[in-house]
């Protein structure tokens, strides 16, 4: 189980500070791919961010904790402090752009073997084979080891950004929208693999997409967020079917469906600037069965039953 | 918006330049550059704020007058191959295609050629006199090329950006697209261009006249140094001859330097917030 | 392959196009010169000199200009030929003040001093600057960095004469640590001679090496510093690689290529300054010979010195061009 804590995440700017994650209370559990949905902005980076401890100014984490519920090689556990430790063999990152991710004057091996010091040759040698073994697994010829970055396919590229990723079987993978730059048939195998490569090594893999229609087909849990706030989670069967929230409502109607009659809905309108004195419930303005107690009292997540829950003082029923 | 510290050392020092530059030489009774004025060698006085020379020329109104000729010099010089370089740079940029790699070829060409020993050339073809517009003739042929390397490479981005092919799409003419879209964009690295174009003029103008291959009766920042060092002002411990125009050389190519920098730093600034 | 045939052609061309702008404006000065430069050189040769100049060397001096001005002939067949006696014959007549000597020959005694200066020179300043560049740019947060770049920017405008006479004057008056002229006795190379020669050439390599230093420093700092925002540095920080790694191995070696570029382009200013430093130091290159040969009024030879110059900037910036690929295997494979 990962807890997050009350967490805040606050950035520094010139205008002052400014909460792109306000007061997170939620528990992810482990072993499943959760989805992280919602507009830009909604901070969702900022939380891959505090989840990876990739915290640096003007990023800080003003309060809060956040529990991985994993002990490092040294047995200590391991915490937003030390996280960087374990980065990559703990804790791994997939990155949207495979292009701009590698170093375009370094050969693909040499981007495998830096993650760490080597002693021997033999040490290098050893972990080489393992790096071959893993590529052939991923469908990878070891040929690639020998290519720069720009004599490979994006596909290909973005298949090695993969293998990197998940090549120590770390616990936790971060995904941040890992199929954006890509073509939709090259897409779907990378997802695919990305599935099947959790299904083996049962790790926890947060996925950060827009796509609703990957959110529906691959996630095992859902996060829907909105305003710096997680607004619903719960099993994505369950959230896809019974959206409780009605933003996600909104979110799920914007997808497309065979047979259907209806003009597709956009999402309309704009969340609220975090930098405007927020009361109340947050998508209020934006909301059709908003009431003027929304106005007022800032709803707060809480169960509804099946691993559900909701920030919503009049859920969907 | 602030105006960080590297631009206003450097607007100060270059605007004191210039002002003492231009203001002076109007009190400025005797011309500086008459040989045997006032006595040889007089010490520093209330008359010879720097003393005088072993030509009997006041020091300090010989520098006065250096450096308004050489800052003439540079402007002129600057305003040419700054000219230059946006009709090259910008016709290249956003042409693209052969034209642009062709232009290109040309103008790296005219960067890696050195200029100095052309202007040697020129200067030994007419026995030191060179005229002040030859001499910009062959400033300006050599000196437009950076510049224009850098404001096509920033056509070329500009060109790439979505606004330009809305004004394309939208039946706006190509001269037109230049001016109005990528004009503003490059504005800022054409005055980086500009200051460094002074600078380098200066700059090979006045090594040209430190070693006498220029003509060294007209008072500048080179020619200054070159008297100097002809009299071996260092042997004969005449310091103030030849400190004060390094000096002053050395403050006054900081300050434009100062200000290019800072410029682009500020601009850099400015376009990040907006 | 294709791209890299593209690059070697594309490079080859321009290695042409700088020979052809370079010759043509020295065979063209001379012609658009209001006087006639043969008539001026000889008067002043006879005004001066006075002595023993027959009819017949006079005759003889006039044909050797007029060759080399190529005078003769229509302008086509005049730039053919000057073209031939640049690049096939080597031949740039006599030296009119070393006369009979050959131009040539006394180009060939300067002009290893003077590529052995530049290339030490250029190198030093170059991995000099790059490496505090790099360091500055990386480390751009850091108080040191702000002490490496202001030492970069107070180096960088400051002329090449500024520094000799600075040098000079320190290190040759206040402190006399080293020579003020270069005096280097002719004769076969012992141990003595090479410490002899670093000692005297100390001063003007160290004037090339301060102002290409600062050059080198502030390209290379604000290159690693927009490097540092690369998505590669990012993902590769984020991989766990180490800072030290991180620094050389992403960032240096692709901040690098812009600077070899840059380096190619700046060689001819480069060379520029060389032959400044040259003529204020009397160190026995290219650049003094050209001194002299301004002082004797020896046309020949300075047109010989000059035309020497822009070829070897041609030739060192091509060299450096097909270096380029080894370092950038965008252009070496596919």
């Amino acid at each position: 189980m990962i807890r997050l804590k009350n967490v805040v995440g606050t950035y520094t700017t010139v205008r002052g500070t400014v909460d792109a994650l306000d007061d997170v209370t939620t528990d992810f559990q482990t072993g499943n791919i959760i989805g992280i949905a919602g507009e830009s902005g909604c901070g969702k980076s900022t939380l891959l961010k505090l989840l990876y401890g990739n915290i640096e100014y003007p990023l800080a984490m003003s309060k809060g904790m956040i529990d991985y519920g994993m002990k490092g090689p040294d047995g200590r556990d391991i915490t937003t402090e030390n996280i960087s430790e374990h980065w990559f063999k703990k804790i791994s990152y997939i990155p949207q752009s495979s292009m701009s991710s590698l170093n375009p004057v370094v050969k693909i091996r040499k981007q495998f073997l830096d993650f760490q010091d080597f002693r021997s040759r033999k040490e290098i040698d050893e972990t080489l084979e393992k790096v071959v073994a893993f590529l052939r697994e991923l469908d990878l010829t070891p040929e690639v080891l020998d290519a720069y970055p720009h004599q490979l396919s994006g596909g290909m590229r973005q298949r090695v950004m993969v293998a990197l990723g998940t090549f120590f079987q770390p616990d936790i993978i971060l995904a941040d929208e890992p199929t954006t730059a890509l073509d939709v048939v090259v897409q779907k195998g990378i997802l695919l693999l990305l599935a099947e490569l959790q299904r083996r090594m049962k790790n926890t893999m947060f996925l950060v997409t827009h796509d609703m229609g990957v959110h529906y087909q691959l996630t095992h849990k859902m996060v829907i967020m909105y305003a710096a706030k997680i607004v619903e989670t719960g099993d994505s069967e369950e959230i896809f079917s019974r959206p409780r929230h009605p933003y996600t409502k909104m979110l799920i109607e914007s997808l497309p469906r065979i047979g259907d009659a209806k003009k597709l809905q956009g999402v309309e309108g704009k969340p609220p600037s975090l930098w405007d004195e927020l009361r109340g419930c947050r998508f209020a303005p934006r909301c059709s069965r908003a009431k003027a107690e929304c106005r007022e009292r800032c709803p707060e997540l809480a169960a509804v039953g099946n691993g559900h829950s909701v920030a919503c003082l009049y859920p969907e029923s | 918006m602030k105006i960080n510290n590297r631009l206003k050392i450097g607007i100060v020092i270059v605007g004191l330049f210039v002002l003492g530059g231009f203001i002076l030489p109007i009190f400025c009774t005797v011309d500086p550059s008459l040989q045997g004025s006032y006595m040889d060698y007089a010490p520093v006085s209330w008359e010879h704020l720097l003393g005088t020379d072993a030509l009997g020329r006041d020091i300090g109104w010989y520098l006065v007058f250096s450096i308004r000729n050489s800052l003439i010099l540079g402007v002129t010089v600057a305003i040419c191959t700054t000219a230059i370089a946006l009709v090259v740079g910008l016709s290249a940029g956003f042409s693209g295609g052969r034209y642009d790699r062709v232009m290109m070829m040309i103008n790296d060409s005219f960067i890696v050629i050195p200029a100095f020993p052309i202007l040697i050339i020129l200067n030994s073809l007419v026995k030191g006199h060179a005229s002040q517009g030859a001499i910009i003739a062959i400033l300006v042929l050599f000196g437009w090329a950076w510049s224009s390397r850098t404001i096509r490479s920033i056509a070329l981005s500009v060109r790439e950006r979505e606004f330009i092919n809305m004004a394309w799409f939208s039946g706006c003419s190509r001269p037109k697209i230049i001016f109005r879209e990528v004009f503003p964009h490059v504005f800022s690295y054409a005055v980086v261009g500009f200051i460094n174009s002074i600078l380098w003029a200066i700059n090979t103008e006045a090594s040209l006249a430190v070693l006498g291959l220029s003509s060294v009766e007209r008072p500048t920042l080179g020619a200054i140094v070159y008297w100097a060092n002809t009299y071996s002002a260092v042997i004969t411990e005449h310091y103030i001859w030849i400190g004060a125009p390094i000096l002053a050389t050395v403050l006054i190519f900081l300050g434009l330097f100062l200000t290019s920098t800072g410029y682009n730093q500020y601009f850099a600034e400015r376009r990040g917030h907006s | 392959m294709k791209n890299f045939l593209n690059y070697l052609w594309q490079r080859l061309l321009t290695f042409f196009v700088v020979l052809f702008i370079g010759i043509s404006v020295l065979f063209l000065l001379p012609r658009l010169m209001p006087s006639d430069p043969i008539d001026n050189y000889l008067q002043r040769l006879q005004g001066s000199a006075g002595q023993a100049l027959t009819g017949e060397q006079v005759a003889e001096i006039r044909k050797a200009l007029g060759e080399m001005y190529g005078i003769q002939g229509s302008l086509i067949d005049q730039y053919f030929g000057y073209l031939k006696r640049v690049f096939v014959s080597h031949d740039f007549g006599p030296s009119l003040a070393a006369y009979p000597k050959p131009v040539s020959e006394l180009i060939n005694l300067a002009l290893p001093w003077t590529f052995g200066l530049m290339l030490v020179s250029t190198i030093t300043a170059w991995l000099l600057g790059n490496l505090v560049g790099l360091v500055a740019g990386f480390f751009h947060n850091r108080k040191f960095a702000t002490v490496l770049e202001t030492l970069g920017i107070l180096i960088y405008p400051i002329p090449y004469y500024i520094f000799a006479f600075v040098l000079i004057i320190f290190f040759a008056f206040l402190i006399p640590a080293f020579p003020l002229t270069f005096v280097v006795m002719p004769g076969p190379v012992t141990f003595q001679k090479i410490v002899d020669i670093i000692y005297n050439s100390f001063l003007p390599a160290l004037t090339l090496i301060l102002v290409n230093f600062g050059w080198n420093v502030l390209g290379m700092k604000s290159l690693a510093y927009s490097t540092k925002e690369e998505g590669y540095v990012l993902y590769a920080r984020l991989k766990g690689v180490k800072p030290r790694r991180i620094m050389y191995n992403y960032v240096a070696r692709n901040a690098i290529l812009p600077q070899i570029t840059s380096l190619a382009l700046s060689l001819g200013s480069i060379f520029g300054g060389a032959l400044i430093t040259e003529m204020l130091f009397s160190y026995p290159g290219i650049g003094m010979l050209m001194r002299s040969a301004i002082s004797n009024g020896d046309y020949n030879l300075l047109y010989g010195t000059i035309t020497i110059t822009i070829v070897a900037v041609a030739i060192s910036t091509l060299a450096i061009d097909l270096l380029y690929p080894l370092f950038d295997p965008r252009i070496r494979h596919r």
